[in-house]
């Protein structure tokens, strides 16, 4: 197969003006820009990175090259300036369009236990996803006087995609018979458009620390899309009982929420301020699910396959913070207390489920930073998470005639306590760093899953509420520079302790994960050369109530060593690195060892070293497979995916500027 | 009558004496103003701190020194008041002593104390006959060209006696009220002036199982173990800027 990366990044200054042009296609696992160029060229839509609801950056993973073969090209224009007689107002405007594919094939075996007996499922699966998306993003920020800003960021997101997906399982009785065998077909074509809008409007006042702040949200999506699906079932031991189901699926779904929020802030005395909220939510939802049944040319309706619902949702939400600040210390105590209305109305049946609730949700932050380099953190934090209406809707949903899924209407939103406390340091003039953590988080009412199994692997689930989930996870990292800094060695370890439940066939089941993971660096720098090796090794211990045969601890080793060497004088670069994963203790054929080597060669050019030749191989010993062990209550599934292994690239990169000087690349803060 | 008349009469002279003479200790206490903007003009790390930068474009630090005729402290007023800004300037604490000739500064590295035990610096200043008025002071201007690219300049006054100044300046004949950079990014006046006789206490510093570097010393291991890394570069220039 042949391999293909090309990119092209553009930027035109003209004053307080700038213009980007990027282009990206490949069919390797590169499917977005470096960091560095991101951040070089200012294509900030382009990234992983953005900002959540709680004003924390996020980052999220581009493109999905870990779960199959992708294919990527994009292209797009970002445009900025200042405008007005100040330049008080930057305006940008970006357009991007993105098509990617992916091409999957992936194997799994899976062990069902239930508190009798015991089944086996192996699946092979190829899904063919194709999607096509054009966005345009608007933004404007001004500086209205010297106290006020007004920000406003319009987006929309037009998507086309389609889905092929092709199953084919064999059932296999506790001995290892085959009991069944199926195929399922799905196919999908959708399309959605998606339009947001972000407005904040922020006034200081002449007293400092004053301030109010106003932000509108509005968020329109609409989706829909049309399926078929095709299922055999074959009974190895009854043919009488095979059966076979062909539908088709139109899915169209629209969403509106508006949410505005009005946060005043006051200063009390010289270290402590208030903060008083107001926030208000309307969403409207409908959601319309149609599937026909097909007999040759003609099809019938299946109510029970079927659903027309809407719902209305009105949010009240008030809080209230105090905020005590001091060189040193920082003290945040507050709560929340919101309402919560929802009208679920189901358009076939014309029968109507109310939700209404009532929470009040602490929260307390306490922060003590003797110097830059110290810090130490404890934060207390309440949850509610209501039941989505697919948990709720008391309507089967057959993607997978395997699975089923059925609503529960009597759900009761969940409730969740969370404490962390971490604690971090730096010496700036030796170079030694640590840092610790410690969060906890406790759920009441948590949703579980209950699920009944037929004689013939089939299930069918329910979203229930369950207590006592909660789970701990401690980490730990620390590096110390030794030799003036020439040898560095790193240890740090991650461990969890979780515990959940769900009901099989009635019968409540615990499972209890206990896992650690120790790991341990050592690099040497040097001038011109530089070498790390390191080492983890993970070991997992999951253990089910329902069934002792379950608990079984499994381990993942993995070694890698990194070797880079410059030679200014030649202008030559050389990198390889080399990795050694282990799986153990997981079923047979699914315990893989593979080592991938990487190495590439690259030599710079012109007296400004802008033009550089390279020569890349990946995954030299063509052992690259994404392997993994899921423990999900009672089942244990291993899988195995195939994904890009061995290729080699020649690139040629020409960084051209106005300067005549060279481009260096950005490295942020190293 | 008389006799008191003249009593009155002496001690108003002495007091007088004492007001209207030659200054040889008390307290001096500085503003010093960093321009923001210029200060991180070149820095990679513009973008994550534009936020903070949009709403303050310069930052307002207090100094206080006390001074005799024989030594001078100079350090920095640190408030219990949260200051989100604190990364962005540093504070450095110098003690001299013109009996033993101890020169010690304290440098703030990301809040670590180091401390650099150094001889007096001889300076080649140039005095001008550019005049000013500091804090009710008459000040003349005085050049020193650090290196090729900077200039430094300080307005002192000969009403106060001592060779002394913000960032342990020295070297000319008077005490330094006003210390600036040639571009204005950094400038330190002096506020206020009280003529008093400092406590013995305010020139101690616990110097016990300390590591004292030399300047040279510290250039050297900072340049070693540091100067690949542009931040490193930056960091020298902030470090080192008034040695």
């Amino acid at each position: 197969m042949q391999f293909y990366e090309t990119e092209l990044l553009l930027n035109n200054f003209n004053k307080t003006q700038k213009i980007s042009v990027f282009a990206l296609g490949s069919n390797t696992p590169r499917s977005n820009f470096g960091n560095g160029d991101l951040n070089k060229f200012g294509l900030d839509n382009e990234g992983g990175n953005f900002m959540n609801q709680d004003g924390e950056m996020v980052r999220f993973s581009s493109g999905n090259s870990k779960n199959g073969i992708p294919k990527t090209f994009k292209a797009g224009v970002y445009f900025t300036d200042k405008i007005g007689k100040k330049k008080q107002t930057k305006i940008g405007f970006n357009y991007s369009y993105n098509n990617y594919q992916l091409n999957a094939l992936s194997k799994s075996r899976s062990q069902y236990f239930l508190s009798d007996t015991s089944y086996y499922s192996d699946d092979s699966t190829r899904t063919i996803t194709v999607n096509e998306s054009h966005t345009f993003n608007f933004n404007l920020l001004t500086q209205i006087d010297s106290l006020t800003t007004f920000e406003i960021k319009p987006k929309i997101t037009y998507t086309t995609g389609t889905s092929e997906n092709k199953d084919y399982s064999s059932f296999l009785t506790e001995a290892e018979n085959l009991s069944r065998l199926n195929s399922i077909n799905n196919s999908t074509k959708s399309a959605s458009t998606n339009v947001q809008t972000e407005m904040t409007y922020l006034h200081k006042f002449m007293k400092p620390r004053r301030q109010i702040k106003f932000v509108y949200d509005l968020n329109y999506t609409g989706n829909n899309s049309n399926g078929n699906l095709n299922y055999k079932n074959i009974y190895y031991n009854s043919l009488s009982l095979n059966d076979t189901t062909d539908q088709s699926k139109v899915n169209a779904n629209y969403t509106t929420n508006n949410n505005g929020k009005l946060t005043y802030t006051e200063p009390l005395t010289k270290k402590i301020k208030a903060e008083f909220e107001y926030m208000y939510e309307n969403g409207i939802n409908s959601q319309r699910k149609e599937t026909r049944n097909i007999f040759g040319t003609a099809s019938t309706f299946d109510y029970t396959l079927s659903n027309n619902f809407s719902n209305i949702k009105n949010q009240n939400r008030f809080s209230t913070m105090f905020i005590y600040e001091s060189r040193k210390h920082t003290i945040t105590a507050g709560a929340r207390l919101r309402n919560i209305d929802i009208v679920n109305t189901n358009l076939i049946t014309d029968s109507v489920i109310n939700q209404n609730f009532t929470n009040l949700l602490p929260r307390f932050v306490y922060q003590y930073k003797p110097s830059m380099t110290k810090r130490f953190k404890f934060n207390y934090n309440t949850n509610a998470n209501q039941p989505s209406i697919n948990d709720l809707q008391p309507v089967p949903d057959n993607t997978n005639p395997n699975k089923i899924s059925i609503g529960n209407p009597n759900l009761k939103p969940s409730f969740s306590h969370s404490a962390n406390v971490n604690f971090n340091t730096w010496n700036a003039l030796s170079g030694k760093y640590l840092w610790t953590g410690l969060s906890m988080n406790y759920t009441n009412n948590g949703f579980g899953n209950s699920t009944n199994f037929d004689n013939y692997g089939r299930q069918t689930s329910q979203t229930v509420n369950v207590n006592g989930n909660y789970n701990i996870n401690a980490n730990f990292g620390s590096g110390f520079p030794l030799f003036k800094k020439i040898i560095e060695i790193s240890p740090s370890f991650n461990a969890g302790y979780s515990q959940y439940s769900n009901f099989i066939n009635g019968a409540k089941n615990v499972t209890v994960n206990q896992s650690i993971t120790p790991n341990l660096e050592v690099e040497f720098k040097f001038d011109s050369l530089y070498l790390s090796i390191s080492g983890d090794v993970s070991y997992n211990s999951p253990k089910s109530t329902i069934s002792s045969f379950s608990s079984t601890p499994y381990t993942m080793q993995e070694y890698k060593a990194t070797f880079q060497w410059t030679l200014p004088w030649m202008h030559l670069k050389i990198n390889t690195d080399a990795t050694y994963t282990i799986n153990g203790q997981r079923a047979d054929g699914y315990n893989l060892a593979y080592l991938i080597w990487n190495a590439d060669i690259s030599k710079t050019f012109l007296k400004t070293e802008n033009l550089i030749l390279s020569l890349q191989a990946n995954d030299m010993l063509n052992q690259n497979i994404n392997a993994q062990r899921q423990v999900n209550g009672n089942v244990i599934t291993d899988n195995k995916t195939k994904i890009i292994s061995r290729y080699m690239l020649l690139k040629l990169t020409f960084k051209f500027n106005n300067n005549k000087t060279k481009e260096e690349d950005f490295h942020g803060w190293h | 009558m008389a006799g008191i008349n003249k009593l009155l009469i002496l001690l108003l002279i002495s007091i007088s004496g004492k007001t209207f003479g030659q200054i040889s200790a008390g307290k001096i206490v500085f503003e010093r103003k960093t321009n923001l903007e210029k200060k991180f003009k070149d820095s990679p790390m513009r973008g994550p701190m534009m936020k903070d930068l949009q709403t303050t474009k310069s930052k307002t630090d207090m100094f206080e020194l006390y001074f005799t005729d024989t030594c001078s402290i100079f350090k920095p007023i640190i408030s219990d008041e949260a200051d989100p800004l604190s990364w962005a300037t540093s504070k450095n604490t110098v003690y001299q002593n013109a009996n033993t000739g101890e020169n010690l500064i304290i440098l703030n590295l990301m809040g670590q104390e180091i401390f650099v035990s150094d001889s007096l610096s001889k300076r080649a200043w140039k005095v001008t006959d550019n005049k000013r008025t500091i804090s009710k002071y008459e000040c003349r201007k005085a050049i020193w060209q650090k290196n090729d690219s900077t200039r430094i300049y300080a307005w002192f006054t000969d009403a106060i006696v001592p060779s002394v100044g913000p960032e342990g300046f020295s070297g000319l004949p008077g005490t330094i009220l006003g210390l600036a950079t040639e571009d204005g990014g950094i400038i330190y006046f002096a506020k206020s002036v009280e003529i008093i006789d400092p406590k013995p206490e305010v020139f101690n510093i616990n110097t016990k199982k300390k590591k004292m570097y030399t300047y040279k010393e510290l250039k050297t291991k900072l340049e070693e173990e540091y100067g690949n890394t542009p931040w490193g570069k930056r960091l020298f220039s902030d470090l080192f800027r008034w040695l």
